[in-house]
């Protein structure tokens, strides 16, 4: 590496930790500012929680993310002692900040024009939803289309490892990303002159992944996680795929939703609204095979066309999750940027070789179509900038914040219901008394340093009678003293906990008693 | 070589699209469902007997499995286990389900009849033409291997064991020796090897794994006669072989497993060896000897039936010229190599030592090797087959071999004729005149087309084509014609009916049933009646569940049914439903149990009397073994009680009621006896000699008394028909546990139940226990007791979560074996076409159709691509609308969004696949037909 690559490395990585560290990304705005989110933020709180009391996840706990997603808040929590600022942080550096680096890997391996870069950089860092678990899967691939350039079979160590990683931090990721490795390596066996060379790249990267499983398999299994750990991924794969899955709502039909009107502007709201956004989407998909099948019939194949076609069909099986989940959106758009950058650079080498005023329109509109729809993806996930401002006044005001929160500015309303509870748990509880929360706020068990006496910190993922009794026999066995229940908790896809789990609340109707505390009702035990 | 696969591939689809019209135009179902007249609860009010006796497997098992193929994929499940026999036994492992045989998928999609219809007609048509393309690449002429293919395909094996999957397997023998064969000379042998690997695949889920071992060995013994000089390619296709044998890993590894787990495999390992009768060998020139199950008459020879003694027959003609094939060409190394393995053959079916030691060899020892006569026959059509092509071939057939072919004819027609009588007198028979003015006739035919076959050969060369149709017509009179009618078409009402005591089997609540005395719903014919019985009819069986049943159950009849029952053993194996054809309230006592022979007909001028000594005090039935097969039954008959010769009671039935082998049981109303008097039950008849039905028995007829019992009885009786009682016994449980428990969703590889209860108890759910089962409490993994034949185990205090799920890891690894061995055979196979430029030339060659001669510029593409997005969009929305797909709820017992709102999630997968998949594909075709045109302009 010259000198001038390794200085512009270093600085964009600079500027993006610079930018992540002040303005945030992905679900949170700021480390030192913001409203703590009790469900996403709050289950990384809630796991941690339980792994500090000494429990294991998937045996004790019931995690739908790879270990390897979770550990670096347990480890470091256990280093610097548990926080939500902690937790930001590494959200920030671990997750989003080496994603980001290696979305940049990617576009700086397509060599386009560096405006494009900046784009792609710019929108996945700004967008929520881009973190580690889909970079693991575009490194994998990023790594296996340098392994296939490489003469040298040791490369496919290193794609073998990463995908035994992306495994470890999201079983999806992983299975998406095997169904693309796995049809480059049949189609290597098909084509490659020597067969032989192929048997022992994919030997090699074969290596690599049972060295890393084989490495987890020992870890967890010596600490007796392991199988807990399997029936746990299975079972999510399971209940996510089937009608069974907890949080998801069906894929918006336009045939219910478009505009009974023959006015122009309801038409173009309703094209532009956040559900036909999912439509255009899969439009994008279907231009881009169109496009690969256009290269390989007209034979206009180029040297990035591999790259393209595994970020294509990565980007189309992530996106397939929106079937069931489609509020999961944000979640899948990393590739398509990355897809966006590449066509653009294409799109406007294109304006500025022609002559033709045809081909300059319609690259122009093109552009100007990826560009609108970047644009109203901003527009809906991003419509707080304003707050940017409060960001330098939070990191040098006093906070005066409840335990365990750290250095992050949040509102004196939730600072003043967390310290209620605080406060009641604590005068009515023993630090090993355990406590449940009726509410899907996980992170409520960090901040009152109390445990769970079930696998579920987010009580609606036992929504399968198997699970709810298996809740409901822990609150039995436990004889957990306080129930509590959060009237401002976010009710998943406006089902409450409370119609989730009808065994639970007939057993909590019949044993405990109800009162209120501020937005809270207090369930306690009859004597 | 191209243009020569290509006229093959037009007459195997154009056969095949032939075959689909055929099928989809026929009325009727070609099926043996008439079978069930044989059973008095399917023919109480008017009977016909069956048209062929012999076809009862097809009918209680084939059809059956079928259809829960068809149910449960239906039903989205993939069949690995049928819970409705024994309690629950394997099914994906019983390959005689023949579940992933490639035209199985007819019957998953056509309708019933032309589903039926096309798979058997196809069989005949798929053995023909491999038999075809075998015998061409053998160096034959057409007319030659035509000759062949009449011959193979209407042959007896074939013709009678068609609705088998016996043939299934069969009809791959020529293709795997044409594939043999065609690596002889190919340059590059590899897409031939990856097409044995899938033929071995297919001739595995064919269904028969005797017939596919004895495929096997031909098919091995013909490689080394070809290749034993190149071991590399034999060592190839032995690896290949092996990759087949991979490939059907998702059948093949259950399948083994549960052979080592049946009742079976024990039973065999104790030395049963079927062998044929050597006397049974006229059967290769006159099939219809004793008769036949499809016409009036049919006897077969003792210790075997008609499909095993006549299953070598492939007509008088290739017999004939297979000889003089080993005598003219014995140094034709094809001939020679058939011939040693008809001989072979021979000896193994027949017993004929030395050859028939290899039968103690492993594997043998447990198959049936009396079906080598399938070999047999064709190893004489081929060898035939290139006798007259070397005849056809010639100008003029020389003096001496029309003297020979003379005198052979003379020959056999003469030892027919001495031969017959002898042999029909020996065995004892006294057959009706009727059949026997059949059998000259069969005689004459037989012997005149074999003469006709020959003259035409010999005298009729000049005229080829005249020759050749003769030569076949004459051949067809020995085979086709004999057989046309062995399997009949079937009236659609006749498919499986509904007597009154099945519809009132199937109106009440879920239970296992049991036969007892005469059989009813035969196993395994109550899948499709959807009808739980304790009983299994899939030649494996559990091991353990066999041993428990045998020993709950010790009285059998010549059925091998259930004649008496126990309340512990019902109690054992959770019966609640009893079919039976007596009053199971009553005491039964037989007088005479013996059932070993046919006594002398019930005339007027011979009755029966049997004396007893009251055992009880009051007689309520009296049971007899009828026997009414080869005769007209119109006689009456009648049944008396008599005391000192005065008739305390008679009764008067006609003989069109009884059935054969199968008890006729007279209800009476109570007589009250006398004790220690002696009585006498005689039985009566009208008939004469021609007409008369006959009564089964040992010295004397068996007669079986009912006595009222004095306590009351634990059966309730639910139903009755004119020949079948239905009772019910309320104790008989599929789940024994003291707690509460309701079953949340219960599906043949599937039973979720919840349960409450204050203590821990055990519960027992009447699933045999068998490697797959597993029981998980809240999700975890639970032991099942290692000394109970089913599954039982602990269920602790408080409410759980119980499933209990079938998951085998014997299918888990057949799939991942298929599947490597499939994608290693992809591989290979595109690797050679890789290689041989022809993904290049494809590519060129669109390429040329399709790039246009100047450059397009990218406006016009966008365009097409738009017009293309909003066509695809607009017409699928329009079908969408038209079709109107409704989608029901799936069952859960989630809450969730989906269920709290009622939408069933699945829809959204279907709009989404579809719709993405066909506005890619349209808007693609849009503009790759856009692109033509241009090119064209």
């Amino acid at each position: 590496m010259d000198k001038k690559k390794a200085l512009t490395h270093t600085i964009t990585g600079f500027l993006i930790i610079a930018f992540l560290s002040f303005f945030g990304s992905g679900v949170i705005i700021s480390p030192f500012y913001g409203e703590i989110n009790f469900i996403d933020e709050g289950q990384f709180g809630g796991w941690i929680a339980h792994m500090l009391k000494g429990e294991h996840l998937y045996e004790d706990i019931y995690a739908a993310y790879g270990p390897l997603y979770i550990y670096p808040f347990y480890l470091l929590s256990k280093l610097f002692g548990p926080s939500v600022f902690l937790i930001r942080i590494v959200l920030i550096v671990f997750n989003v900040f080496l994603a980001v680096f290696i979305a940049w890997g990617i576009i700086r391996k397509l060599r386009l024009a560096w405006y494009f870069q900046l784009f792609t950089l710019a929108m996945l860092l700004i967008v929520p939803g881009y973190t580690m678990r889909q970079g693991t899967g575009l490194l994998t691939i990023l790594l296996y289309v340098y392994a296939l350039e490489k003469r040298a079979v040791g490369w496919n160590f290193l794609p073998g490892m990463t995908l035994a990683i992306s495994y470890l931090i999201s079983t999806e990721i992983g299975i998406f990303t095997s169904i693309i490795i796995l049809l480059f390596v049949f189609y290597q066996f098909v084509v490659a002159k020597n067969i032989f060379d192929v048997f022992k790249r994919s030997l090699v990267m074969f290596i690599g992944l049972s060295i890393v499983f084989f490495l987890f398999y020992w870890w967890s299994a010596s600490e007796g996680w392991f199988w807990p750990y399997i029936s746990t991924i299975s079972d999510d794969l399971r209940t996510y795929s089937s009608i069974d899955l907890p949080n998801g709502m069906n894929f918006p039909n336009p045939l219910v939703l478009y505009p009974r009107s023959f006015f122009f502007l309801p038409w173009v709201k309703f094209l532009v609204s956040k559900e036909m956004l999912l439509y255009w989407l899969f439009l994008f998909y279907i231009i881009f095979f169109f496009y690969l099948l256009a290269a390989i019939i007209l034979r206009r194949k180029q040297k990035n066309t591999p790259l393209i076609f595994a970020i294509s069909l990565f980007g189309f099986l992530l996106s397939m999750i929106l079937v069931g989940r489609s509020g999961h959106f944000p979640f899948t758009l990393s590739p398509l940027f990355i897809l966006f950058a590449y066509f653009l650079d294409l799109l406007v080498k294109k304006w500025k070789k022609t002559q033709s005023y045809g081909e300059k329109i319609t690259s122009t509109v093109l552009v100007t179509l990826i560009l609108l729809f970047s644009l109203r993806i901003l527009l809906i996930y991003r419509p707080h900038f304003i707050k940017l401002l409060d960001v330098p006044q939070a990191v040098l005001s006093k906070k005066n914040n409840p335990s365990y929160i750290g250095n992050v500015f949040i509102s004196s309303s939730q600072k003043k219901d967390i310290q209620t509870m605080q406060n009641f748990v604590w005068t009515n509880t023993k630090p090993t008394d355990t406590i449940f929360f009726l509410g899907n706020e996980p992170m409520m068990y960090l901040l009152v340093n109390r445990d769970n006496p079930s696998r579920f910190d987010l009580p609606e993922v036992a929504n399968t009678l198997e699970k709810r009794l298996e809740l409901l026999n822990a609150l039995q066995k436990d004889k957990t003293e306080y129930i509590i229940y959060d009237t401002k908790s976010w009710d998943v896809d406006g089902v409450s906990n409370m119609q989730r789990l009808p065994e639970v609340m007939k057993y909590i109707r019949s044993s405990y008693e109800e009162r209120t505390l501020g937005s809270y009702i207090i369930y306690s035990r009859k004597n | 070589m191209l243009r020569k696969t290509n006229w093959s591939l037009l007459i195997f689809f154009a056969g095949l699209c032939a075959i689909l019209l055929t099928s989809s135009c026929i009325n009727g179902i070609f099926f043996p469902s008439d079978i069930l007249n044989y059973f008095p609860l399917f023919s109480e009010n008017s009977w016909r007997p069956p048209h062929n006796s012999l076809l009862a497997d097809p009918v209680f098992q084939f059809e059956p499995w079928r259809w829960y193929i068809k149910d449960q994929l239906s039903s989205g499940i993939f069949p690995l286990w049928n819970d409705r026999n024994g309690l629950g036994v394997p099914f994906l492992a019983n390959p005689q389900t023949a579940l992933l045989f490639p035209l199985t998928i007819a019957y998953l999609l056509l309708p019933l009849g032309s589903g039926l219809l096309f798979i058997h007609l196809a069989k005949v048509f798929l053995f023909g033409f491999f038999t075809f393309l075998y015998l061409r690449v053998i160096k034959l002429g057409v007319r030659s291997s035509f000759f062949g293919v009449l011959a193979t395909s209407s042959s007896a094996f074939f013709m009678t064991w068609l609705l088998w999957p016996h043939t299934n397997v069969s009809l791959f023998l020529p293709l795997l020796l044409f594939l043999v064969e065609k690596m002889r000379n190919a340059h590059n042998r590899v897409l031939l090897y990856v097409a044995f690997s899938v033929c071995t695949a297919f001739a595995f889920f064919g269904g028969h794994p005797e017939t596919f071992f004895q495929v096997g060995l031909i098919v091995i013994a013909y490689t080394l006669f070809r290749f034993y000089k190149s071991w590399r390619i034999l060592l190839n296709i032995v690896f290949f072989g092996f990759i087949g044998l991979s490939l059907a890993g998702i059948q093949l590894l259950p399948f083994v497993e549960y052979l080592f787990n049946s009742a079976e495999w024990v039973r065999r390992s104790n030395f049963v060896i079927h062998f044929l009768p050597l006397a049974s060998v006229i059967q290769y020139f006159f099939p219809f000897t004793l008769g036949a199950p499809h016409l009036q008459y049919y006897k077969a020879f003792p210790g075997t039936n008609f499909q095993e003694s006549a299953g070598g027959y492939v007509g008088i003609i290739p017999l004939i010229l297979a000889f003089i094939a080993i005598v003219a060409l014995r140094k034709n190394k094809l001939v020679v190599f058939w011939s040693v393995v008809g001989i072979i053959a021979f000896g193994i079916s027949y017993a004929i030592p030395p050859i028939s030691w290899i039968t103690f060899l492993p594997i043998f020892e447990n198959s049936a090797n009396h079906r080598f006569v399938g070999i047999l026959g064709f190893s004489a059509v081929v060898s035939a087959s290139v006798i007259l092509h070397s005849l056809l071939r010639r100008k003029a057939l020389y003096s001496h071999t029309r003297f020979l072919l003379i005198l052979i004819i003379g020959g056999i027609a003469s030892l027919a004729v001495l031969l017959l009588p002898l042999l029909v007198s020996g065995i004892g028979l006294n057959p009706p005149q009727q059949f026997m003015s059949l059998l000259q006739m069969h005689i004459l035919l037989q012997l005149l087309s074999t003469a006709g076959f020959f003259l035409s050969l010999l005298f009729l060369q000049r005229s080829r084509l005249l020759q050749f149709f003769l030569l076949l017509t004459f051949f067809f009179l020995q085979t086709g014609f004999l057989f046309w009618n062995y399997v009949p078409f079937t009236p659609r009402n006749e498919y499986y009916p509904s007597p009154n005591v099945v519809k009132k089997l199937q109106s009440l609540p879920k239970g296992t049933y049991v036969e007892v005395g005469n059989p009813s719903v035969k196993v395994d014919a109550n899948i499709l009646y959807n009808l739980r019985s304790v009983e299994n009819y899939d030649a494996l069986g559990i091991k353990e569940y066999k041993v428990l049943y045998d020993s709950s159950f010790p009285i059998k009849n010549h059925w091998d049914n259930i004649d008496q029952v126990s309340v512990e053993s019902l109690k054992r194996f959770g019966i609640r439903y009893i079919l039976s054809d007596y009053d199971l309230r009553l005491h039964p006592f037989a007088l005479q149990k013996n059932v070993s022979m046919i006594l002398p007909e019930l005339t007027k001028e011979r009755g029966y009397r049997v004396s007893f000594i009251p055992q009880q005090e009051i007689l309520s039935g009296i049971r007899l073994l009828t026997a009414n097969f080869n005769r007209k039954n119109t006689c009456t008959f009648s049944v008396s009680v008599i005391q000192k010769e005065n008739e305390v009671f008679t009764t008067k039935h006609s003989c069109l009621d009884v059935r054969d082998k199968m008890y006729f049981y007279i209800p009476i109303p109570d007589i009250h006896l006398i004790p220690n008097q002696q009585y006498q039950i005689g039985i009566q008849s009208d008939a004469d000699e021609t007409n008369a039905i006959a009564l089964w028995g040992g010295r004397d007829p068996f007669v079986q008394l009912y006595y009222k019992a004095s306590e009351s009885s634990v059966f309730r009786l639910l139903s009755r028909g004119k020949s079948t009682y239905l009772f019910e016994y309320p104790q008989g449980e599929r789940i024994t546990y003291s707690g509460k428990f309701r079953i949340l969703t219960e599906s043949p590889q599937k039973l979720v139940l919840r349960t409450e209860n204050g203590n821990p108890a055990k519960m027992l759910i009447r699933i045999p226990q068998y490697p797959g089962w597993d029981i998980l409490i809240d999700g975890h993994l639970t032991e099942s007791s290692k000394s109970h034949v089913f599954l039982e185990f602990v269920v602790p205090p408080s409410e759980h979560i119980i499933t209990v799920v079938y998951r085998p890891l014997s299918f888990t690894s057949g799939v991942l074996l298929s599947i490597v061995s499939f994608l290693f055979l992809v591989v290979l196979s595109l690797r050679v076409l890789v290689q041989s430029n022809v993904f290049s030339k494809l590519l060129g060659y669109l390429n040329k159709s399709f790039a246009p001669r100047k450059k397009i510029p990218l406006w016009q593409h966008a365009i097409v691509f738009l017009v293309g997005i909003f066509v695809s969009l607009t017409t699928y929305v329009v079908m969408v609308k038209i079709l109107q797909i409704s989608f029901a709820m799936p069952e859960t017992t989630a809450i969730n969004w989906y269920t709290v709102h009622g939408y069933p999630r699945q829809q959204d997968y279907f709009y989404f696949y579809t719709g993405f998949v066909y506005v890619a594909v349209v808007t693609s075709s849009l503009w790759i037909l856009w692109l033509w045109i241009k090119r064209k302009h």
